[in-house]
């Protein structure tokens, strides 16, 4: 393999391979000949084991700094925003963008754990979306809806709900005084009269109320079956934007009508036919005006 | 066939990657020297290996695999926004010893070398991170950075000569804390 001594390469890099044991034997062999005549190579040879140190003691300090309980909370975000469903396959852009912003303070969470700085809309919504699976209670606490690009609140909202499975939905509270309590403060943090009534629709089953945060602002989301089985939500948010009327159009697979009036947006969305989420958008619009 | 195959790799990463945040984050803060980056350099990297889960191949190592993405990815992508407009030196913000691992009260000697490593370039501290903190072969380094292995091994030589250095000019070389 390697030549004779004399003619082998002596370098630092060399040399360095032989102190990590990167040498097979017959080449380190040769090499120890070859130091053991070389002062030059001996000096070397020392000063790179003066550059030695401990390492890997050294870098497991850092191991045990790492934030492993947030990591942890981004990885399962990161596990339910791409596995199945409709939130599949976004750009890396996409999905990486907007988590580098900062985003508003959210409710404390159960362990006390500051809130982290790259908190991603992903990581919150799978808390909603595996809480609302195993146990329905994490859906009682505001969530957040981390800012997304200037298109605004119903991208946003659209890909919360494109997450939704109709199981996600069966799991939310199914008592009326939670159901209720959800719906009071909605109500409280929007402004906004929301009662059971208001919110009823005949071709609906209403399942519950969740407040979420946009940007900094309340965001209601009344999520509804539709047919037994589709998922269907209704979404305001406080607006400056002058009203306006109803309009269609389609996010994240869902079919979306949307509409401003009295300082609120409004959006119906779900994987229902367009005719059909005109009809609940305009009984909403109705019902709200 | 294919479809089954996929999901055992999916699988693969999705159960494989939990144990590994840490040494990913570890990773990330070795190249940004920011406990922020570091974040959003690890989730950037488990969202292009979930994405990507197919081109994992179940049994070999889950943790060169995901470190030859961060690698990537800081390189390609993150690296440039990091860097001060101007005279831009990554380098000089370079803070291994965060406030976490002073309040660990870790051992000094500990934090003297992290200190040290600090001061190399970006190239060096992450080969010595990878060869010496991790315990990666050089070939196995030279496959994560995606560069020669003669290249690795110049990083390293280089490191060490300046470590050595530092140690001939003694503590007074040392940051202050």
């Amino acid at each position: 393999m390697t030549g004779p001594a004399e003619t082998m390469n002596l370098s630092d890099e060399k040399l360095l391979a032989y102190i990590d044991g990167e040498l097979d034997v017959s080449e380190s062999t040769a090499l120890s000949d070859e130091i053991e005549r070389n002062p030059s190579a001996r000096e070397r040879l020392a000063r790179l084991k003066n550059g030695g140190r401990p390492f890997a003691e050294a870098f497991d300090a850092m191991l045990a700094a790492a934030p492993d309980d947030k990591l942890q909370a981004m990885f399962a975000g990161l596990v339910a925003q791409t596995s199945g469903g409709q939130g599949q396959g976004q750009a890396d852009d996409e999905t990486i963008v907007p988590f580098r912003q900062r985003t508003q303070p959210q409710a404390p969470r159960a362990k006390g754990a500051p809130l982290w700085r790259m908190a991603a809309a992903a990581v919150l919504l799978a808390a909603v979306f595996t809480g609302g699976l195993i146990s329905g209670g994490v859906l009682n606490k505001p969530q957040q809806v981390a800012e997304a690009e200037a298109s605004g609140w119903r991208e946003a909202a659209a890909r919360y709900v494109a997450l939704f499975s109709r199981e996600t939905l069966e799991g939310m509270p199914a008592s009326s005084s939670e159901r209720l309590a959800n719906l009071t403060k909605a109500e409280k943090e929007l402004g906004l009269k929301l009662s059971v009534s208001r919110l009823e629709d005949p071709d609906l089953d209403f399942r519950g109320t969740q407040l979420l945060t946009f940007a900094g602002k309340p965001l209601a989301q009344v999520a509804y079956l539709y047919d037994g089985q589709k998922p269907v939500a209704l979404c305001i948010i406080a607006t400056e934007n002058a009203s306006a009327p109803l309009a269609a159009e389609k996010r994240q697979g869902l079919n979306v009508v949307h509409w401003v009036e009295g300082g609120y947006g409004y959006m119906v969305l779900g994987d229902v036919p367009e005719e059909e989420l005109n009809r609940i958008a305009e009984r909403f619009r109705t019902e709200f005006s | 066939m294919a479809v089954s195959n996929i999901s055992e790799r999916r699988r693969a990463v999705e159960t494989g990657l939990p144990p590994l945040l840490k040494n990913l984050w570890r990773y990330g803060m070795v190249l940004t020297g920011d406990p922020d980056m570091a974040n959003e350099l690890v989730q950037a990297t488990c969202l292009r290996a979930l994405e990507r889960c197919e081109q994992f191949e179940p049994g070999t190592q889950l943790i060169r695999w995901t470190y030859t993405i961060l690698s990537s990815i800081w390189k390609n992508e993150l690296r440039s926004r990091s860097v001060r407009q101007g005279q831009g030196h990554v380098d000089a913000e370079i803070a291994l010893v965060t406030d976490g691992i002073a309040e660990m009260n870790t051992n000094i000697l500990a934090r003297q070398v992290l200190k040290e490593v600090e001061e190399l370039p970006e190239g060096q501290r992450e080969a010595v991170f990878l060869v010496y903190g991790e315990g990666l072969a050089y070939r196995e380094a030279a496959e994560v950075l995606d560069v020669p292995v003669g290249t690795v091994m110049s990083r390293l030589a280089a490191a060490r000569s300046k470590l050595a250095g530092m140690k001939d000019q003694g503590d007074h070389l040392l940051p202050a804390e």
